[in-house]
């Protein structure tokens, strides 16, 4: 309790002493901070739900948090040295982790026993090794559990040791902004930024707390209503608090969200130089940020491999092989075996046609993943550090490594199946189930397509090849790199409706498609071959991101397809060519040679790169700066005319809103659209003031002339008889009345009221001010319904207990 | 005593005898602005005091003139009473007047052997109260019986007041000795206190060239009659008064009671008065309803002479006209349409 009280003795001395409490006590209970304390705790290990599959263990991590700081509270009161409180904190926690894990082994449920010990420290190993070797999200076994409620409730430990024993609040931001990071590093995609509302909130709300009792501690009001309701009389000052904080926390949420282009674009971040924190391309869950590396403005290097083939290849970095309905993403994988000892053979391949080839890779320092980028299928990877391999899809992870700048050299196979071994291939085995599972709920339009479009095809190869055929050129689909992003069902089905879209959609819809036919399928996320350097040498860069499904075929194998129209994807596998069942129509998809190799005198381009590119208005070209800066010039002028633009809109949907026969309306439009006017041009509206008194300070303040005091005096008098006459006479000239008199008052306002208007009108402040209201009304509320639960609980204590506090 | 100040002479009265069929508010305002005319004939630079006057004798209520002796207290009521062509009867209030000279008194008649009713000075369509303060408590309140319920009764018998029926009561601030002030109760009974005040230099140079010779109201001609003012007033009743309005008024006067200026605020009597005289000021402008401004004009002379300043007012200067002023700036408009 008494950390607040103590505040002014505390500068002096330790303020342990009892003499140094008594005259300066305060009533009641400081529960509230300590509420707040626990609160913030709690909150700020919420955002760890985006790594776990279910939120089951939140109850359990807030009962932690709350049997900690509670039992903090609870010490305090009755005057335990603080220097045991975390001791005994740390022995509630443990306890109640046993109840949690170790239950069936205690006695009692609780009561700890050698077994509860051992029962214990398994469930930690667990936990670590869990984290160790699970990528979100991740199921929530005992051991994780044990992790998630015991951080939960260290956190809790932290921020009452800090904060309510120590009462350096402000320092008590720190395990809780700790607390915020790790959940946001390791949450694959980020977190949204509303996520950064709760914690920073909380934290406030205990800054607050501490100043309401800091002010508090120096006695009570005089004022008869804190005397008699023993409530410190600090409502204004908290007021003020929580609205600098709710602004404060307003604008740190607001402004980096609405200034997009100060991250890179308008201050240049660091181009050309070494490659700063704006260039890397961060890749933790790559559907992610295939098009943001694809809309990247900078085409940053990635990766260069040299192949001992001398031939170009797709490298890929994972495998989404289940489809939620939302979105394609990996499946749970267990991933406990290193590359070191080799890889295990791929999945299904059986035929001979098979050949090895050598890959040296170099990933540059603007690219940062867990996952490996690779050809399909690997064989052998040496490399440096903790990787590991999945062995359904031969994707390769580590816990945490990160591929940044490393060098690895990779033995791949390169399969080369006839069109008749696929043609073929036999029915898939069960243990491909999976990969043909579809959500519930897939909209009609998928399957619809994709029987029509396969009709006439015999076997699943050629019913693949069609789905290619269609989607390459057959379908009439446009590459779009500015589409949106998604696939989740529906987004699907408007990309099928639309006919527009880019590598993502196009992967995902025939990869869906194909598991409707009964096709095995999955979607490989990772990179085009690249640009030939010379020296059987590719570079990849950001550019080169991509998407295509892999389908799956009897003794065959995974086989890759690529349904990306040619202006993106070049050209497709040769494998995937079938003139006897399905004709291709498009001559740019019908070569008669295999893979392009480049040439020399024009590296890393095949004909086709150049006509589609010319096509497509460079797609790959860099943008020129003066385009970023037009683009710059341009959504700065629509940032600084939106508040005009909103006001003007307003008016006219004010007018809009105004029936023809009613003149009451018209009037009180016209009203408003004079008192915005009036507000606009820096004069005051007051509301004591009567319609005619206001329009003839008008008349002075604005030194209206004749022509402009008739459009006036109606106004006035059309309010007038609006307002308080039996019956109001329609006046037709009413909004152009308003906008004459507008006119005139912001002509008669100086340049910086005109400047105000348009930057900052009446409507928009108005608009504001309500939002600011309601949020402040909104803590208001909270905080009198938090007094008065105080107030109330520590009106039925025993006096006995309040006297010893 | 009561002293008849009866106007005997029947002059040219504009359509005095066939009743007007329909009256329209145009007329009041063309009728009123004659008698403000000829009033201000008689009682120069005062035009604000004459409509406030006119205002309270068409919302039927009862007028307090609070001033220093000499302003023409009594001469307003009479200009009045003359211009309107109706009966007035002034009341010297003095300490050993009785309630039957207010209100009559039944005398024995020998010859008829019954008896009679002697009216006594109420009755007549304006009464001029002069210092009213004077008299017995008890005799005051015979005359706000009247004013309150438009009728006398005595011995039994109720004999109605005529119509129009107008009280204008002075008092004089100073010399308070030995008089009666009015309690708030009763003065809560009148509609407006007003004050005459000085004239300015120009208008009291100009009233020693008019009354320099004659002090008498005889260059006044009635312009019109007690009917037609009856008339003028049933008029006034039909004066629309807006729910806004309503509740402005009502604001305004709650805003007295929660003021931690004063010990007292209005009562209800006062909002109820404050919308009356509202009514008969927008009738005077010949408008057929009631506008904020009205309440505004109004607030200090309906409200302020029955409402308590605190000691600390009291101590600080501040007035209950001045409370009163404060408040209307205080209190805000009705607006439907505010913050959208």
């Amino acid at each position: 309790m008494s950390g607040y009280a103590q505040a002014p003795a505390s500068g002096q001395g330790d303020g342990s002493g009892p003499t140094a409490r008594g005259p300066l006590l305060r009533e009641g209970s400081p529960a509230r901070p300590a509420l707040v304390a626990a609160l913030a705790a709690l909150v700020s290990v919420l955002p760890l739900m985006h790594i776990t599959e279910t939120n089951s263990w939140l109850t359990a991590a807030a009962v932690a948090a709350a049997a900690v700081v509670g039992c903090g509270h609870l010490l305090r009161r009755l005057g335990v040295p603080r220097l045991f409180l975390p001791v005994v904190q740390l022995a509630v926690l443990t306890l109640w982790c046993g109840v949690l894990v170790a239950g069936d082994v205690a006695l009692l449920g609780f009561v700890p026993t050698p077994e509860w010990a051992t029962r214990l420290v398994d469930v930690f190993n667990e936990g670590t090794e869990v984290i160790t070797t699970y990528v979100a999200p991740v199921p929530v076994p005992r051991g994780l559990l044990l992790m998630l409620v015991g951080g939960a409730g260290l956190v809790a430990l932290l921020v009452d040791l800090i904060a309510l024993s120590m009462r350096r609040v402000a320092l008590a931001g720190v395990p809780l902004a700790a607390c915020y990071t790790v959940a946001a590093s390791v949450t694959p995609e980020g977190l949204a930024w509303w996520w950064f509302v709760p914690p920073a909130g909380a934290y406030l709300a205990l800054l607050i707390s501490e100043g309401r009792g800091r002010v508090a501690a120096w006695g009570r009001s005089a004022s008869p209503s804190a005397a008699h309701s023993g409530i410190p009389e600090t409502d204004s000052l908290a007021r003020n608090g929580r609205r600098v904080s709710a602004v404060a926390l307003t604008v740190a949420v607001a402004v980096p969200g609405t200034v997009p282009v100060l991250t890179d674009g308008v201050l240049g971040g660091g181009r050309g130089g070494g490659g700063g924190g704006g260039q890397t391309i961060r890749t933790d869950n790559p559907i992610v940020d295939l098009q943001r590396n694809l809309q990247r403005p900078e085409n940053v290097d990635v990766l260069t491999y040299r192949s001992s083939a001398d031939e170009p290849q797709y490298i890929r970095t994972v495998a989404l092989d289940v489809f939620d309905g939302e979105e394609w993403k990996t499946s749970q994988r267990p991933v406990p075996d290193s590359v070191d000892s080799g890889l295990p053979r791929p999945q299904g391949l059986e035929i001979s046609e098979v050949r090895a080839v050598d890959y040296e890779i170099e990933v540059t320092d603007n690219y940062s993943s867990r996952w490996l980028p690779l050809p399909y299928p690997p064989r052998e990877i040496d490399i440096e550090g903790d990787w590991r391999y999945h062995a359904g899809t031969l994707d390769v992870v580590s816990p945490d490594d990160d591929v940044r700048g490393m060098s690895y050299s990779v033995r791949g196979l390169t399969i080369e199946p006839s069109v008749e071994r696929l043609r073929s291939a036999g029915e898939p085995g069960d243990e491909l189930d999976p990969m043909l599972e579809l959500p519930d709920g897939l909209p009609d339009i998928v399957t619809e397509y994709a029987r029509s479009v396969t009709d006439g095809a015999e076997t699943d190869f050629g019913r693949a090849a069609a789905l290619q055929e269609w989607f390459r050129s057959d379908g009439g689909f446009i590459y779009d790199i500015e589409s949106q992003p998604g696939h989740s069902g529906s987004a699907l089905a408007d990309f099928l409706t639309d006919r527009r879209g880019y590598c993502e959609q196009f992967a995902a819809s025939m990869a869906l498609m194909a598991r409707a036919l009964g096709i095995p399928a999955r979607v490989a996320v990772g990179f085009t071959s690249g640009d030939y350097q010379g020296d059987a040498t590719w570079l990849v860069r950001a550019h080169d991101s991509h998407a295509w499904p892999e389908l799956y075929f009897e003794g065959v194998g995974w086989v890759r397809f690529e349904p990306t129209p040619a202006q993106r994807s070049g050209m497709p596998p040769d494998w995937t060519f079938v003139p006897a069942e399905t004709p291709t129509t498009s001559p740019t998809t019908a070569p008669s040679e295999p893979a392009p190799q480049p040439s020399a005198s024009e590296p890393g381009t095949t004909p086709e790169d150049d006509l589609n590119a010319g096509a497509a208005g460079g797609g790959d070209t860099p943008t020129p700066p003066w385009l970023l800066v037009l683009v710059a010039v341009v959504l700065a002028a629509a940032f600084f005319c939106t508040p005009w633009l909103y006001a003007r809109l307003g008016r006219a949907w004010r007018w809009q809103q105004v029936p023809a026969d009613d003149p009451v309306a018209a009037a009180e439009a016209a009203w408003t659209d004079l008192r915005e006017a009036v507000l606009d041009s820096g004069m005051a509206w007051d509301r004591t003031r009567t319609p005619r008194v206001m329009g003839r300070r008008l008349v002075v303040d604005a030194e209206l002339d004749e022509d402009d005091r008739e459009p006036l005096r109606r106004l006035v008098i059309a309010v007038e008889q609006a307002r308080y006459a039996p019956a109001a006479p329609p006046v037709q000239s009413l909004r152009s009345d308003a906008a004459q008199v507008r006119r005139r008052l912001l002509g008669a306002a100086s340049g910086a009221d005109r400047v105000r208007a348009f930057l900052m009108p009446a409507r928009l402040r108005a608009a504001a001010a309500a939002t600011s209201r309601a949020l402040t009304d909104g803590f208001d509320w909270l905080d009198v319904a938090g007094e008065r639960t105080r107030v109330a609980v520590s009106r039925r204590m025993p006096r006995a207990a309040r006297q010893r506090d | 005593m009561a002293e008849p100040l009866t106007n005997s002479r029947h002059q040219a009265v504009p359509s005095p005898d066939h009743p007007v069929p329909e009256l329209a508010l145009p007329d009041l305002a063309d009728t009123t602005s004659r008698i403000q005319a000829a009033i201000g004939s008689v009682i120069e630079g005062k035009p604000e005091v004459t409509r406030l006057a006119l205002t309270v004798l068409l919302a039927e209520g009862h007028i307090l003139i609070e001033d220093v002796p000499g302003v023409g207290k009594t001469m307003l009521a009479k200009t009045v009473a003359r211009a309107v062509d109706c009966t007035v009867r002034r009341i010297q209030f003095t300490p050993d007047l009785m309630p039957s000279d207010v209100t009559g008194v039944s005398v024995f008649n020998q010859e008829t052997r019954e008896f009679e009713f002697k009216p006594g000075g109420v009755f007549a369509n304006i009464v001029v109260g002069d210092e009213i303060n004077r008299a017995s408590p008890k005799t005051q309140s015979s005359l706000l019986e009247c004013m309150e319920e438009h009728q006398v009764t005595v011995d039994g018998t109720t004999y109605p007041l005529e119509a129009p029926f107008m009280v204008v009561a002075t008092q004089n601030p100073i010399e308070m000795e030995g008089t009666y002030p009015l309690p708030e109760a009763q003065r809560d009974r009148f509609m407006m206190r007003l004050s005459m005040g000085y004239p300015s230099t120009a208008d009291e140079i100009d009233m020693i060239d008019t009354h320099g010779a004659n002090l008498g109201l005889d260059p006044l001609e009635p312009v019109t009659d007690a009917a037609h003012v009856h008339k003028l007033i049933r008029l006034v009743r039909e004066v629309y008064v807006a729910d806004a309005i309503k509740e402005y008024a009502v604001a305004i006067t709650a805003a007295t009671r929660t003021s931690p200026d004063l010990r007292l605020g209005a009562s209800p009597r006062a909002t109820l008065h404050l919308v009356r005289a509202a009514k008969a000021w927008a009738g005077l402008d010949g408008r057929e309803y009631v506008l904020p401004d009205d309440l505004q004009a109004l607030a200090v002379p309906v409200l302020s002479h029955r409402l308590l300043p605190t000691a600390e007012a009291q101590i600080g200067r501040r007035d209950a006209a001045d409370i009163v002023a404060g408040i209307v700036q205080q209190v805000p408009q009705p607006d439907p349409y505010d913050g959208r």
